[in-house]
């Protein structure tokens, strides 16, 4: 079993689990240092996990809703708890957003879920939600660490009183909660919202950084939406090289894995890419 | 504005974009759910319930891989499953668990759903029923019960006959180009059988309009004289059945009865 090893000096390189990842993975045994697995996909496919034996993984989660009023379930904590010593994880990356929440015409009935995360109300009301969640979560989950992971902003959450880099700030200053700063859901935010993203950076707090993703964008309908089938744009790459001159993440996960047709030279040209820049800084 | 109300009316719309089309037309239910009206922006909220239905689509990419690389070249892959999340929700049936029906529910509402006025809306409609074809004679395919001795003509194996408007193939070597051109891709009546015999070999034979109406009509039960009346005609006609019959009989399309 092959376990995922921090270096302060170095940081690793990975791919999110994926087809093209396995594809790639095939073809260069060597050429990652670790797969980012979602925790649902193990949750429900547990043979997954045997992938251990020829990778160290590092596990992803949306399913606890740390920014959310809705708690999961003690037996998705229990799942999660279960799932994280199975795999070995350094730490858990949870989105900073929420999956669930209380019924809109009676709180009193069951809780809607939903399949993929919202970004939260951005205020001071949420800070101390997602502070209370984050105390729930460590004391159920043990020892592994837990890591938040900004969301990508699609338009004005109603009653929000600060932009995303304040929020993802008092966040990581009130829980003292290491970050998974993901570049494209940062450039996203940036682009919806009218932040010129060079700037807004040097505000955020990346001496908290854990970990990086790199994935692609798409722009529909005057929107700039997450897309993990598209390539990460130039302005990632300058972005990411402006992290690296400041902090040296533990992890850099490259999250090509909605398609399994996504281009094998592409990945292999931005893992290189990726690689330099590491190697660089 | 109370956070958890606003995260329960968030959930609710991209639960069931038909909300927030409620929401559009009265505003003052959403108000009287907490948020106000002009603190939320309703298209873009359901833009992302598309988003979120987009990625509950992400199994069939492996069998429709042009068709949603023409989505996001065309910019409509948002829009298109932002419809599509109100249809199922209007619907009230829930997404299919296995991948084909799946795959069957989102061509059957892409080709409503789609403007065959665009060109790059049309090559799209092609291309998802080019891929959906090849999917269930492929990966999907349901092997029919063993069939006896023929009686008359039928085909040898599955068949599916599509007519395009371009060929979908032609479409595959500009896809990935970084701003393809789709108004370059050569438009026309094209007619495609897609047809897997009996040793699971897949192959595109492309027929004319004689030939498209003549293998869709085979069924193993219509006679050559059967198959002329179909067309309408009389020796003549019986005599063009018999030849074509015979030239699909001879590459393996067709099972002429003994």
């Amino acid at each position: 079993m092959r376990r995922f090893e921090s270096d302060p000096a170095r940081t690793r390189l990975g791919l999110a689990y994926g087809p093209s990842a396995l594809a790639y993975l095939d073809d260069n045994p060597d050429g990652i240092d670790y797969l980012e697995i979602p925790f649902e996909q193990l949750r429900h496919a547990p043979a997954l996990a045997a992938i251990r034996q020829r990778i160290p993984l590092v596990l992803h989660c949306a399913s606890l809703s740390v920014a959310g009023n809705v708690p999961p379930s003690a037996a998705t904590f229990d799942a999660v708890a279960s799932v994280a010593r199975q795999t070995a994880t350094p730490w858990i990356g949870e989105h900073l957003a929420f999956i669930a929440a209380e019924d809109a015409d009676d709180p009193a009935a069951e809780p809607t879920t939903l399949s993929y995360t919202v970004c939260p109300q951005l205020s001071e009301e949420s800070i101390e939600r997602v502070a209370a969640n984050l105390a729930t979560a460590r004391a159920r989950l043990g020892d592994v660490e837990l890591i938040v992971e900004n969301s990508p902003q699609y338009f004005d959450v109603p009653g929000s009183t600060m932009g995303m880099t304040d929020f993802v700030g008092k966040v990581a200053q009130r829980c003292d909660v290491g970050l998974l700063l993901d570049l494209t859901h940062y450039l996203i935010t940036c682009i919806n919202t009218g932040v010129e993203p060079r700037a807004e950076l040097e505000r955020w707090p990346l001496e908290r950084v854990v970990e990086v993703h790199v994935s692609g964008l798409s722009s529909q309908s005057g929107v700039a939406w997450d897309d993990h089938a598209m390539p990460a744009p130039p302005l990632v790459f300058e972005l990411l090289d402006t992290v690296l001159r400041r902090v040296r993440p533990r992890a850099l996960t490259v999250e090509y894995n909605w398609s399994p047709t996504f281009p094998q030279a592409i990945l292999a040209q931005h893992l290189s890419r990726l690689r330099g820049a590491l190697d660089a800084a | 504005m109370n956070a958890a109300r606003v995260h329960a009316v968030l959930v609710a719309g991209v639960d069931d974009p038909r909300r927030i089309a409620q929401w559009r037309d009265e505003p003052a239910a959403l108000e009287r759910l907490g948020v106000a009206p002009d603190a939320l922006d309703l298209d873009t909220l359901h833009k992302f319930a598309g988003l979120a239905v987009k990625v509950r689509h992400n199994n069939l990419r492996a069998e429709f891989a042009l068709s949603f690389r023409l989505m996001s070249a065309a910019a409509i892959e948002i829009d298109l499953f932002a419809a599509y999340a109100m249809q199922r929700a209007a619907s009230g049936v829930p997404y299919a668990a296995s991948v084909p029906q799946r795959a069957a529910d989102l061509v059957d509402f892409a080709l409503t759903w789609l403007d065959a006025a665009q060109p790059a809306q049309a090559l799209l409609r092609d291309m998802l029923r080019h891929e959906h074809a090849l999917a269930r004679l492929g990966p999907w395919h349901v092997p029919a019960p063993a069939a006896g001795a023929a009686r008359a003509p039928r085909i040898a194996g599955t068949a599916i006959v599509e007519e395009f408007d371009c060929d979908p193939r032609d479409v595959a070597a500009i896809a990935y180009r970084p701003a393809p051109d789709f108004a370059a891709v050569e438009r026309g009546a094209r007619r495609l059988c897609f047809w897997r015999n009996d040793g699971g070999e897949i192959a595109i034979v492309e027929l004319d309009a004689f030939g498209q109406y003549l293998v869709a009509s085979l069924d193993g039960e219509r006679s050559i004289a059967q198959l002329a009346r179909r067309l309408g005609g009389g020796r003549a006609t019986i005599g063009a059945v018999r030849r074509a019959l015979a030239a699909f009989a001879s590459i393996g399309l067709v099972e002429l009865p003994a």
